[in-house]
């Protein structure tokens, strides 16, 4: 252990005095061929980083000044852009409502189509498109009975609730709560 | 001194400076220049990358655009606008509906206006009876809510009642959606008229006004289709009945008479 300058402990040197400098020479130089090579590695890689982070740093100013350039071109067609776009909003606008609407004439239609002779409706009332309640005059039980299920047979409705079924001097008074189907 | 020089002749001190100086200009230039510049170039290339994305995105839209009649779209918009005004027009609304209610066999009987920000103050009867409580005729709306819709406010329905027969009620609500101002309808109350034959009806109509019309992204494709063109003639084909204010002449000796 020469290094630590600990005289107490060396070592057996076998190798004959006149080798010792030529030995010396080739570990030295070893050493340096090893050294600069591992720099000159580091150096080559950061080179070629710097290289490829140039060459993509210049793409991609090139790309972005493209995309600049289309954009330009594109604010002299925006205004046909967004009227093209709010012309189909108003167009899906405008159905969405016409189908929505339409759904009260159908479920007038389907009413229209269960009420049975001996039975005439004195209101009905539509709300929340698929939310019906009827109020019919029904001159027998079996008139009723009838109205009622050709309403449950109907496929048009859902639901249908018989809240009440008063018996007057001379016919039946029913009220009925129905659900359609919405579509 | 004698023994220092002595130590840094000695060939391990040299080769372990030389591995030690290697190893720290390596670390340096690991640490300033590979890391960095990896870093920035990765950085970099997706950037690229993403820029080059939406330069693709915004090169075919612009095709797209292009291919698209700017004159036609323009003439389209402003037919399809009139359809849904800018701000909820009830006058009009009432004007055309009773023109609507006239062609199809109905007589309008009432009506009222109110906005949906506020209460409405016309209970609807159970039985869907058309109770109005402001009645009006020949178009207009009550004095207590005219004041009301003579000012922009969005969203505002009308409750409009008619009579007449149970078919031509059929006919009206198909009718409304041929007239050239659409309006949701949200609530139908029918009710059997006192010894007659015929009909009550009360309609509750939302006014539906245009969205907003919005900017146009460059990035996202704005195409208009054979189809689009289609569903547009559909709705334009469709509308039969339109109104214009009343061009009598005005200034009376006696406005009272």
């Amino acid at each position: 252990m020469l290094f630590f300058g600990k005289k107490d402990q060396k070592g057996i040197d076998l190798i004959p005095e006149g080798e010792k400098p030529l030995k010396d020479t080739k570990i030295k130089f070893f050493a340096t061929v090893a050294s600069v090579a591992a720099v000159g590695v580091f150096i080559v890689v950061g080179a070629i980083l710097v290289f490829l982070n140039f060459a993509e740093g210049r793409l991609l100013a090139q790309t972005s000044e493209q995309l600049d350039s289309r954009l330009g071109e594109w604010q002299q067609v925006a205004t046909t852009a967004a009227q093209v776009n709010s012309t189909k909003a108003a167009t899906t606008q405008i159905n969405d409502v016409w189908t929505s609407n339409q759904l009260f004439t159908k479920s007038l239609r389907e009413v229209r189509s269960v009420v049975p002779k001996g039975a005439s409706l004195t209101s009905l009332s539509i709300a929340g498109v698929n939310t019906l309640t009827l109020q019919a005059e029904v001159s027998s039980a079996a008139v009723v009975e009838q109205l009622v299920n050709n309403l449950r047979k109907n496929e048009f409705f859902v639901s249908v609730d018989l809240d009440s079924v008063v018996r007057s001097s001379d016919s039946y008074v029913l009220n009925v709560g129905l659900t359609t189907r919405g579509k | 001194m004698k023994n220092l020089k002595k130590f840094f002749k000695q060939t391990i001190v040299i080769v372990s400076i030389e591995i030690a100086v290697a190893i720290f200009l390596c670390v340096i230039i690991f640490l300033f220049v590979v890391v960095p510049n990896f870093n920035s170039w990765r950085s970099n290339s997706s950037s690229r990358e993403e820029t080059a994305q939406r330069l693709e995105r915004v090169e075919r839209n612009l095709q797209s655009v292009a291919s698209i009649d700017a004159e036609k779209i323009k003439v389209l918009s402003e037919q399809l606008q009139k359809l849904l005004s800018d701000q909820a027009d009830p006058l009009r609304f009432l004007n055309l509906l009773e023109v609507v209610a006239k062609s199809s066999g109905m007589e309008l009987s009432a009506a009222q206006v109110t906005t949906q920000s506020q209460p409405s103050v016309a209970p609807s009867a159970p039985t869907g009876a058309a109770a109005p409580q402001t009645p009006v005729s020949d178009g207009a709306s009550s004095p207590a809510q005219s004041g009301a819709s003579a000012v922009a406010v969005p969203n505002q329905s009308v409750k409009i009642s008619f009579s007449g027969s149970f078919s031509n009620l059929l006919r009206l609500l198909t009718n409304v959606d041929k007239a050239d101002m659409v309006s949701l309808i949200k609530s139908v109350s029918v009710s059997k008229t006192q010894g007659e034959s015929g009909v009550s009806l009360a309609v509750t109509f939302d006014l539906i006004t245009a969205t907003a019309a919005g900017t146009a992204n460059a990035e996202t494709l704005t195409a208009f289709t054979f189809e689009d063109e289609s569903a547009i003639g559909n709705i334009l084909s469709n509308i039969e009945f339109t109104s214009s204010p009343a061009k009598n002449s005005v200034g009376r000796s006696n406005p009272f008479d």
